[in-house]
């Protein structure tokens, strides 16, 4: 057993010049498909993490994740956002036996740190081992979702886990923008312009917000396409939650015996983001809630995306 | 040499995964730093509530910078 078995990296930092690593001990938490933020944010509520953190150099990653018993990754999720990945996810960890890590920013933070392909390539190998540590001995398998920003990385993913299948979960954009005009994330803030348009951050705040919603939601999936999604790999919005159980986990090997089904469906009752909540389809209601300004945007910078991406997953 | 005992305190419970769960147990802060108290007696490290304190807020400090980068 090694030292780390029981903690998590949950920040990686710069470090002025030598990245870092922070640990937290996990406690029980689980990573059934909950967001990492969230998993992470439950451990910090116990004083112990912020006194006894540990910190390593990034670099210990890699004998740390050799020291360390890992399920092998079988299926990666990209997305554009409020798209129902988060659904998707919840889905494949429900049944107990999928390790569902999602949106670990350790992950995004530590593939913007500068370094070459290379390195980079061990780095990621490295830390998703490191995610992939059996949490419960019901533990099997294991998929990890990406952020939507790490869509632009999914060449060096395959480059790390060659022939790994991976899917970019999507939805019709003028529904996602509604959403983001809602509420707040910061995938879509000003603030991270230069990484999302690679615009600077006071052009971003000087744009109209549908606009800016909409051009970045055309880069994703435009990253997407360029990253070779056609056909099994893309799952729209409006398929779900069917397709996760009769085309995502099949394309994933997951299981998908009867006592998995019944926990994927009952995970769809209620809301992916807010389980206690009940689930209530909502496309209608965005729809008809978009102004004019908000259609315009999405029609001129996302929608002809979104119709590529339809083609190529009917070929 | 606060500092430096409070360093050997840590290295202690690295070490020890039932520690750990010990520490790990306590939700209220005040009542963490108690236990952390009696640890250090037990074990001897001359800590005082203040050190811990310091590596409490110091932790605090980092994990919320680093959540708003």
């Amino acid at each position: 057993m090694s030292e780390f078995d029981r903690w998590i990296p949950a920040v990686v930092r710069d470090g002025d010049g030598a990245p870092e690593v922070d640990w937290f001990l996990r406690g029980r938490a689980r990573f059934d498909g909950t967001t990492f933020g969230d998993v992470v944010a439950r451990s910090m509520r116990r004083p112990f993490n912020f006194a006894f953190a540990r910190t390593t150099p990034l670099g210990d990653l890699e004998s740390i994740a050799a020291g360390s018993t890992t399920l092998p990754l079988s299926g990666i999720v990209a997305h554009m956002s409020r798209c129902g990945s988060t659904l998707v996810a919840r889905m494949l960890g429900a049944s107990g036996a999928v390790r569902v890590v999602a949106e670990a920013h350790p992950i995004e933070a530590m593939l913007n740190l500068p370094g070459t392909d290379e390195e980079r390539v061990r780095r990621l190998r490295a830390m998703v081992a490191i995610f992939g540590r059996p949490g419960t001995e019901r533990e099997t398998h294991y998929v990890l979702k990406l952020d939507a920003w790490s869509t632009r990385h999914l060449p060096l993913f395959e480059r790390a886990f060659p022939g790994v299948p991976w899917i970019f979960s999507y939805r019709d954009p003028l529904e996602v923008v509604v959403s983001h005009l809602r509420g707040f994330s910061l995938f879509m803030s000003a603030a991270n312009a230069p990484r999302t348009l690679e615009m600077g951050v006071a052009e971003a705040m000087h744009m109209p917000r549908p606009e800016f919603c909409a051009r970045v939601l055309h880069r994703v999936m435009e990253d997407a396409i360029a990253a070779g999604a056609a056909g099994e790999r893309l799952v729209d919005y409006a398929e779900l939650p069917g397709a996760v159980e009769t085309r995502v986990a099949p394309y994933f090997g997951l299981p998908t015996d009867d006592a998995t089904s019944a926990a994927m469906r009952a995970a769809t009752t209620g809301h992916a983001k807010r389980p206690s909540d009940a689930f209530v389809p909502d496309v209608a209601e965005k729809r008809a809630s978009a102004d004019e300004g908000v259609v315009a945007a999405t029609a001129r910078f996302a929608d002809a995306t979104y119709a590529r991406l339809t083609a190529l997953r009917r070929g | 040499m606060a500092r430096e005992d409070f360093e050997r305190l840590r290295a202690l419970v690295l070490a020890d995964p039932a520690l750990q769960d010990e520490l790990f147990a306590e939700r209220v802060p005040a009542e963490f730093v108690a236990a952390v108290m009696d640890l250090a007696r037990d074990r001897a490290v001359p800590v005082s509530e203040l050190d811990v304190w310091e590596a409490y807020s110091a932790g605090a400090h980092a994990w919320n910078e680093s959540q708003a980068k």
